[in-house]
């Protein structure tokens, strides 16, 4: 089967796709017909480390797009200068070369900026690229691409304790982290050790880090792929972090795609099964109130048993909606708990307190405690016509 | 007689063979489809003769006996004949993708459906991979069906979003309704439970699976047990250890006392140990039981009552999928249980569990394995010793579902080699990219060897360090597979082309975080139509591939699905993309696309 350039092993090669290199490297879109094998060949020979620093910093560039061909460039033998302290700003690749033997596989680490950053930036999914717009160019490049590409995770990954694994798999080379932050007792010496042959390909995708206090490796949304349902149940010593809450319905009940959605129950008199409205929709109290108008006003006609949805009557029933002088009103619950009309405050302050709206018949208004506001302004209203 | 059968049976599975394929090929091709596809896809042909009435007649009831949805596929594409025989007399109706038919179509063809199972979002949308608000509406199929099958009993949901109001119509048109299943559904809440409760009065099974409810404050919750009829009621099957409220344990009680005919029974973790071994005494006809989790481990003794006191029954306490047993507590249980079939559990029971398992449940059929801690860095408590042990002992063994921190090659090719029986072979190494443990290789040799040993696979989820070596061993081996999930995997676009060119069954794939791009993408064109989906996120994706896709493929419905909004236009985060009689679909949100 092909292989990747320089895979004298049968054992596994980590991450370079030669396609995407050589749609660097070459012009055209792909050509799915052609042979990948004979491509493979092609980005073998061309790859040099001027190639290497053009695209990567093409790559840095184009974040998004070209950011795999930054990542592809990073070929496993080739033979990162070992001084950790030249490179340790960590865009020092220029030793460069193709070799042939196995050397230690050093990989960008981060020009700075700490490994928290590092390892929030480096994460697998767009979920969090925001870290994209970071300083750290490397790691915002790295951060951006989508495709999972094992280097990338490597340095995201396990830290945990010194577990035996990580013990063997450090021992086993490859994918080095080469990071210009020298964690405790992990420093180069320490790197510098581990530059036996490549010979377990494993070793590469190892949780390869250089340090050993290294936080919790940055989480991947739907990773390990347990519904979240099965993961709140879990009974201890489930981590109550961040990233398993993004798993969590409630987080996704409040992550509005567009924008956060401001999602608040509405519930009208004599209609049993409530409703919900998006804040974030509207701009003003007019909307609102068409709005309300639109989701209840099919359910109150059927419910007064009137054979046509856009019936007058049912129509009627929503005018005046929030002035009171309509056969309803329109009501909220703010974060105190109070029951207050609705439009007498400004827009915004309405939408960042209220946490429910009713919709009640204005003949019941007197019997609420209403809070204040009770004298509005008809500004909100006077549009309505 | 014309030939052409453009609407694609209702089997997403691809039944029928080169004969469906061929369809699709056709239909791509303007010819025959074109012209069904003006008619709105309703037959509006004259009636046939009457000695073919007759004949007709004869067959629907023959064909009363084809069960299989595929067999009746394949037999409604024999002539025009046996397809309106057939669709006279299908019962069944299965829909693997809500969006790949309309509802109208649906049932304008079929007139006599008893049973329906709908499924909407694509598995991924499990581990919040698919935004809310995505789709999969359950509304407009159940006022389809409201309208036309009236005699409907059944209906079963996988992924679905409900409104109370859906289960509402539901309850008020169907007067012979008896089974709802709802796995993995959103958007209803407990007075949606309420009306179908007080309705459906031959309510035999009401089970919910993992669905997620509707938050609802303490004021809404609707005691909806109390809501069964106070008469002896049919139900066979009660299920809501979803449901987060609490639930009024008296009437619960009273409500198993008067269900003579329960058998099954999953409660929430709102019911106590105690409350729960007052049920077990209501209801000793019990064959299931279970709860959602587990209080204190204090009450696992009790719980080690419960285990012996279902020893020879087929289905395993559900319980012990979410409590935390260890090996000491479930070896003296799991000692009398040979008869298990069925069983999960999470790790914390161990290899030195699995073990006492392997030894004992030789006819043990599905395993599943879940992990306490479900996080990447967790310490393992099972490993491949656990695995070759059950590959040791259950020789029956079809399917399996296995969550670690570490696996070896050696224990998946020794389980390739044992359980020859395996259909199913889910492994989920948590840790990203882990090779061998031991030899520190990539799990290729594992995974090859299981699609090479075992023929009867037909669904496969792999994990691990994995190179397009093992793409390639799926390729070339895996001719059954009909279901693969990859994540983490690959090194270019060969290895999806391997897939995509050597699978032909190949029906779901799903793939994360791949290093798959346009090429590899386009490398699957002849094969899209014989799918029911493709679901690709995080992989090397890029607009122009996925619309080169849609062009070539007008059945196809591309969807791009962008997270965030700020993201560049180019790259594709998520793909989702199927065949469909029905088109791109307008329910779509702002932030899906369909190309």
């Amino acid at each position: 089967m092909d292989r990747l350039p320089r895979a004298p092993t049968a054992a596994y090669n980590p991450p370079t796709p030669p396609d995407a290199l050589n749609r660097d490297l070459a012009s055209s879109s792909s050509d799915p017909t052609s042979p990948p094998g004979t491509r493979v060949q092609e980005a073998a020979g061309g790859r040099s480390s001027s190639t290497f620093e053009l695209a990567m910093e093409e790559g840095l560039e184009n974040r998004g797009g070209a950011c795999p061909q930054l990542l592809d460039l990073i070929p496993n033998e080739s033979d990162w200068m070992m001084a950790p302290e030249a490179s340790g700003g960590g865009r020092g690749v220029g030793g460069l070369d193709d070799s042939e033997d196995k050397k230690l596989e050093l990989r960008l680490g981060l020009p700075g900026g700490g490994g928290g950053e590092e390892e929030s930036a480096v994460l697998s999914l767009g979920f969090f690229s925001m870290a994209s717009k970071t300083t750290t160019a490397a790691a915002a490049a790295i951060a951006t691409c989508s495709g999972a590409r094992r280097g990338l995770f490597e340095s995201a990954e396990f830290t945990k304790s010194e577990g035996p694994q990580q013990e063997q798999q450090r021992q086993q080379g490859g994918f080095l982290q080469l990071q210009s932050r020298a964690e405790s007792g992990d420093g180069w010496p320490h790197k510098a050790v581990l530059q036996q042959s490549h010979a377990a390909p494993g070793g590469a995708a190892a949780p390869n880090t250089s340090s050993q206090t290294r936080a919790a490796p940055a989480p991947v949304v739907g990773w390990p792929p347990i519904r979240s349902f099965r993961k709140n149940l879990s009974s201890s010593s489930v981590k109550p972090s961040v990233e398993l809450e993004n798993d969590n319905i409630e987080m996704k009940q409040k992550f509005d795609n567009n924008k956060k959605g401001l999602l608040v129950k509405i519930n009208m008199d004599g209609i049993p099964i409530g409703r919900k409205v998006d804040l974030k929709a509207y701009d003003n109290y007019e909307k609102l109130s068409l709005a309300v108008k639109e989701l209840f006003l099919g359910l109150l006609a059927a419910q007064k048993d009137t054979p046509q949805n856009e019936n007058e009557e049912a129509k009627q029933a929503f005018v005046g909606l929030l002035d009171g002088s309509g056969e309803y009103t329109l009501v909220y619950e703010d974060n105190e708990g109070d029951k207050m009309l609705v439009g007498g405050v400004p827009w915004d302050v309405f939408v960042s307190t209220v946490k429910r709206l009713r919709v009640l018949k204005s003949s019941d208004l007197t019997a609420l405690h209403l809070g204040a506001a009770v004298s509005r302004k008809r500004t909100a209203t006077e549009s309505l016509s | 007689m014309r030939e052409e059968r453009s609407d694609m049976s209702e089997d997403e599975d691809g039944g029928g063979g080169v004969e469906q394929k061929e369809r699709w090929g056709s239909s791509h091709g303007g010819g025959c489809c074109g012209s069904a596809k003006s008619r709105g896809g309703v037959w509006t042909d004259p009636p046939p003769p009457f000695s073919d009435q007759v004949l007709e007649n004869v067959l629907e009831n023959v064909l009363q006996f084809l069960v299989c949805r595929r067999d009746r596929n394949a037999a409604s594409l024999v002539c025009r004949s046996w397809y309106r025989a057939e669709a006279q007399s299908r019962g069944e109706l299965f829909i693997g993708n809500c969006y790949a038919v309309s509802p109208r179509r649906a049932t304008d063809r079929f007139h006599r459906v008893r049973s329906v199972v709908l499924k909407g979002k694509p598995r991924f949308a499990d581990f919040s991979l698919v935004p809310l608000g995505w789709g999969a509406h359950f509304s407009p199929w159940a006022s389809a069906m409201a309208a036309a099958y009236p005699w409907l009993e059944r209906i079963c949901l996988k992924r679905m979003s409900i409104a109370d109001d859906d289960l509402s119509l539901l309850a008020f048109s169907f007067p012979f309704f008896k089974d709802l299943t709802l796995i993995c559904c959103d958007g209803f809440g407990t007075p949606g439970l309420a009306v179908i409760a007080e309705k459906c009065r031959h309510l035999r099974v009401l089970d919910l699976i993992e669905a997620y409810l509707e938050e609802e404050e303490e004021d809404e919750v609707v005691d909806w047990i109390s809501k069964f009829p106070q008469t002896t009621t049919s139900l066979e099957t009660l299920g809501f250890d979803c449901v987060d409220s609490a639930v009024n344990f008296e009437a619960l009680e009273a409500l198993v006392a008067r269900s003579p005919a329960l058998r099954q029974l999953r409660v929430n973790h709102h019911v106590t140990v105690d409350q729960l071994f007052r049920l077990m005494v209501r209801a000793p006809q019990l064959t299931h039981l279970g709860t959602g989790s587990f209080g204190p481990p204090a009450a696992l003794a009790p719980q080690g009552d419960v285990m012996e006191h279902e020893a020879d029954l087929v289905s395993a306490f559900a319980a012990s999928s979410f409590a935390e047993i260890t090996a000491d507590e479930l070896k003296p249980v799991i000692h009398h249980c040979h008869n298990l079939q069925k069983f999960w559990v999470l790790d914390t029971v161990r290899d030195e569990g699995l073990q006492a398992v392997a030894a004992t449940c030789k006819d043990l059929r599905e395993l599943r394995v879940f992990p306490l801690n479900a996080t990447e860095d967790s310490e393992g408590f099972v490993s491949d010793v656990g695995l070759a042990a059950i590959s040791e002992g259950c020789r029956r063994l079809r399917s399996i579902l296995y969550f670690c921190q570490q696996m070896t090659n050696k224990a998946v090719i020794t389980m390739s080699k044992n359980c020859q029986e395996l259909v199913v072979f889910r492994l989920c190494i948590m840790g990203r990219h882990l090779p061998d443990h031991h030899t520190k290789e990539p799990m290729d040799e594992g995974f090859g060897a299981i699609v090479m040993n075992c023929k009867k696979l037909t669904r496969l989820a792999v994990s691990g360090l994995l190179t397009d070596k093992a793409f390639g061993y799926i390729g070339k081996y895996g001719k059954s597979i009909r279901t693969l999930s990859v994540a983490f995997a690959g090194d270019s676009d060969v290895g999806l082309r391997y897939v995509l060119e050597g699978c032909p069954k190949l029906q779901k794939l799903e793939i994360r975080d791949s290093p798959f791009g346009d090429p590899a993408l386009l490398s699957g064109i002849h094969q899209y139509y014989n799918m029911r989906f493709l679901w690709m996120n995080s992989c090397k994706l890029s607009i122009r591939g996925c619309k080169d896709v849609a062009q070539r493929l007008p059945r196809l419905v591309v969807e791009v699905i962008r997270d965030r909004p700020e993201a560049d236009e180019e790259t594709v985060e998520k793909l989702y993309m199927y065949r469909s009689l029905a088109g791109p679909r307008n329910d779509a949100p702002p932030f899906v696309k369909i190309l």
